[in-house]
């Protein structure tokens, strides 16, 4: 095992394959997809429009308007303005000063709402919340028509039909954040690379029969090369993960333990993969072309290269097959929802695999001893 | 037997190689037994293999470890560990004559060089039975000079060698015995004497042309009386005969004939080559 951290270590290429490309990638991708991740709509400096019919003055109306337009206004920043008259409204919208006018009059009550369409999301915001302002405000003018009006004032009725309040924002992942973990994890994947390669070369050194003429068990010797190239690939990550976090401010949540603990599992799965194809393909061709070939495709489907819901839902439906969709929504689940049974399932995931190539390796490598001789 | 150096002889698919594989455990014996130091290395073959050392034909070595690494990491798979590997590694490193290179990368080094390192690392865990497989193949004159000394020196100091070669001289020089080996099976086994003494009813006539000796047609010269072998070789012509025919000067009609210049002939005793060749029919090198 030592021996092999030592290679390990002294492989300058891999290293920086296995360190710096991923950290570079998550740079790149970072900034060039940064708006794809962007979920905030700034609505400060938008104006909205207003003309109160004067019979209104100084009614139930106009004093929930003005609570309402303040609440929402301080919550978003959309600013509220009444105007005098409906040809200034109107003008204001098509000349795009403001993003709607809403139009207050008659009897029975009317309201219109005209929304200036090149600042179309902006004035949707002021629709949705004026018809939950306008649905509570008939309710209670129906209750008090007939005759529960002292109830409600008894209730210390106060005119507030909507409010607005601030939720908190669901914590999302930014570009940098996402392509931090899912860089990570593609890279881990070619740890695949360093079992096969660790295999192969003992084999074709014949460093491989060398040792196994000393009286060491194939499966220590086994056992010895996976431990290494675990313990390495381990390492290679965890420096991604602390670069991402320290120096590029990715957010890899407060559980960090769990974090770690879920990468191990995975490298181990990963390392595996690599020394099995190493005994099952006992040529370099074969073996490099299915890693090569299976780590894309397996990165695709773990969205590692954009999120899967921006495709489609049939390549999200295929990415159940891929286990770095699994260790993506993982982590994704733990850092940004605190939810721990994406974890366990591909901590389970990785593990069962893992078991499955060691044990192909094991049995392949205690086969065919002209390979050795 | 213990404590000798015994040759192993025999052209390439002779068996050698597979002989070798079967001692050290990685090829299953599918007849007989094999008993290393009295050790069946079926049944008991942790406690056989920790007595081999092996030098490998091909250079098994690491060329991102260091010398000292290269060495500590065989050795280490014998159960040698801390003071007691550090001291063995560089035991072994002095005798092949690198232990000041120990703290260099073995790419870095000449054929010669990493062919005593192959054998630095078969030899740190003071084996009694130690395995050469053409140990010399591919190094310079003088290299290859202080390999044969480390032979001779390590089986001075109590262990049992192994030895193969394509290099007759070699054989002769360091084995107390030699096997002939051909299809799997010894043809013939005793010293180097004994081996010569098999074809001691023959002659070697050894004939120096001035033309290329491609021009000399051995089937033509077999079909005199009595040859038994040709061998030709850039200008000299190797002919092996039976003692009891006389047939040196039809030999000589023959390069007369065909008008091929004789510059010199000669008599010779009977070496390993010739032995070698008088009993598989094949050089050692076909």
């Amino acid at each position: 095992m030592c021996k092999e951290i030592k290679q390990c270590i002294r492989d300058y290429k891999a290293n920086i394959m296995m360190v710096l490309f991923p950290i570079l990638l998550i740079v790149i991708l970072g900034a060039a997809f940064s708006g794809m991740f962007d979920n905030t709509i700034d609505l400060s400096d938008i104006k909205v429009r207003y003309t109160l019919d004067p019979k209104y003055t100084n009614t139930d109306l106009s004093y929930s308007l003005s609570n309402f337009f303040a609440s929402l206004s301080s919550e978003t920043g959309i600013s509220f303005e009444r105007t005098e008259d409906f040809e200034t409204g109107m003008a204001d919208v098509e000349d795009n000063i403001c993003a709607a006018y809403i139009h207050i009059t008659g009897e029975p009550l009317r309201i219109d709402m005209y929304k200036n369409e090149r600042r179309d999301f902006t004035a949707e915001v002021v629709e949705k919340a004026l018809e939950s302002f306008l649905d509570a405000y008939v309710t209670t003018d129906v209750i008090i028509r007939h005759g529960s009006y002292d109830t409600l004032q008894n209730n210390e009725y106060n005119a507030e039909y909507v409010q607005i309040r601030a939720l908190d924002k669901k914590k999302t992942p930014g570009a940098t954040d996402y392509y931090a973990i899912a860089m990570l994890t593609m890279i881990l994947q070619y740890a695949a690379t360093t079992g096969f390669w660790n295999v192969r070369h003992e084999i074709e050194g014949k460093t491989a029969a060398r040792m196994l003429c000393a009286p060491v068990r194939k499966y220590q010797l086994l056992a010895g090369k996976v431990l290494g190239c675990i313990f390495i690939t381990v390492i290679q990550g965890f420096v991604v993960l602390l670069f991402s976090r320290l120096i590029l401010k990715a957010d890899w949540g407060d559980d960090l333990l769990t974090v770690v603990q879920l990468i191990i599992s995975y490298s181990i799965m990963t390392v595996s993969f690599g020394v099995a194809l190493a005994y099952v393909f006992r040529t370099n061709e074969a073996g490099s072309s299915i890693i090569n070939t299976t780590i894309p495709i397996m990165t695709f489907l773990g969205g590692g290269y954009v999120p899967l819901y921006v495709i489609g839902s049939t390549v999200l439906k295929i990415g159940v097959i891929s286990p770095v969709k699994w260790i993506n929504s993982a982590l994704l689940g733990l850092i940004y929802d605190g939810s721990y049974t994406g974890v366990a399932l591909s901590a389970a995931i990785n593990i069962g695999l893992a078991a499955l190539f060691i044990t192909a390796a094991a049995v392949l490598s205690g086969r065919g001893d002209r390979e050795y001789a | 037997m213990e404590g000798e150096i015994f040759g192993l002889l025999g052209p390439n698919g002779a068996g050698k190689s597979t002989t070798i594989n079967m001692m050290t455990g990685l090829l299953t014996v599918e007849k007989g037994r094999i008993r290393i130091l009295g050790k069946d290395i079926q049944k008991n073959k942790k406690e056989a293999k920790a007595n081999i050392g092996i030098v490998p034909q091909d250079i098994a070595i690491y060329e991102d470890l260091t010398s000292l690494e290269n060495v500590k990491f065989f050795a280490g798979l014998y159960g040698l560990r801390g003071r007691e590997l550090e001291d063995a590694a560089l035991e072994a490193l002095e005798f092949t004559g690198l232990s000041d290179r120990r703290k260099e990368f073995p790419k870095n080094f000449s054929g010669g060089m990493k062919r005593r390192l192959n054998i630095a690392c078969a030899i740190a865990h003071k084996p009694k039975l130690i395995i050469m497989d053409e140990p010399t193949v591919g190094i310079d004159p003088q290299s290859r000079n202080h390999i044969l000394q480390s032979v001779k020196t390590l089986n001075k100091m109590g262990s049992t060698i192994i030895y193969t070669s394509h290099y007759m001289e070699e054989v002769e020089e360091i084995c107390s015995r030699i096997a002939i080996m051909d299809h799997g099976k010894v043809i013939a086994l005793g010293t180097c004497e004994e081996l010569k003494n098999l074809i001691n009813d023959r002659d070697i006539v050894m004939v120096t042309v001035s033309d290329p000796a491609s021009m000399v047609s051995a089937e033509k010269i077999r079909e005199i009386p009595g040859v038994e072998a040709v061998d030709i070789s850039e200008n000299t012509v190797k002919i092996t005969s039976a003692r009891e025919v006389a047939n040196l000067d039809r030999i000589i009609l023959y390069f007369i004939k065909n008008n091929i210049a004789i510059k010199g002939v000669e008599s010779k005793t009977p070496d390993l080559e010739t032995v070698f060749l008088s009993l598989t029919g094949r050089k050692l090198r076909d």
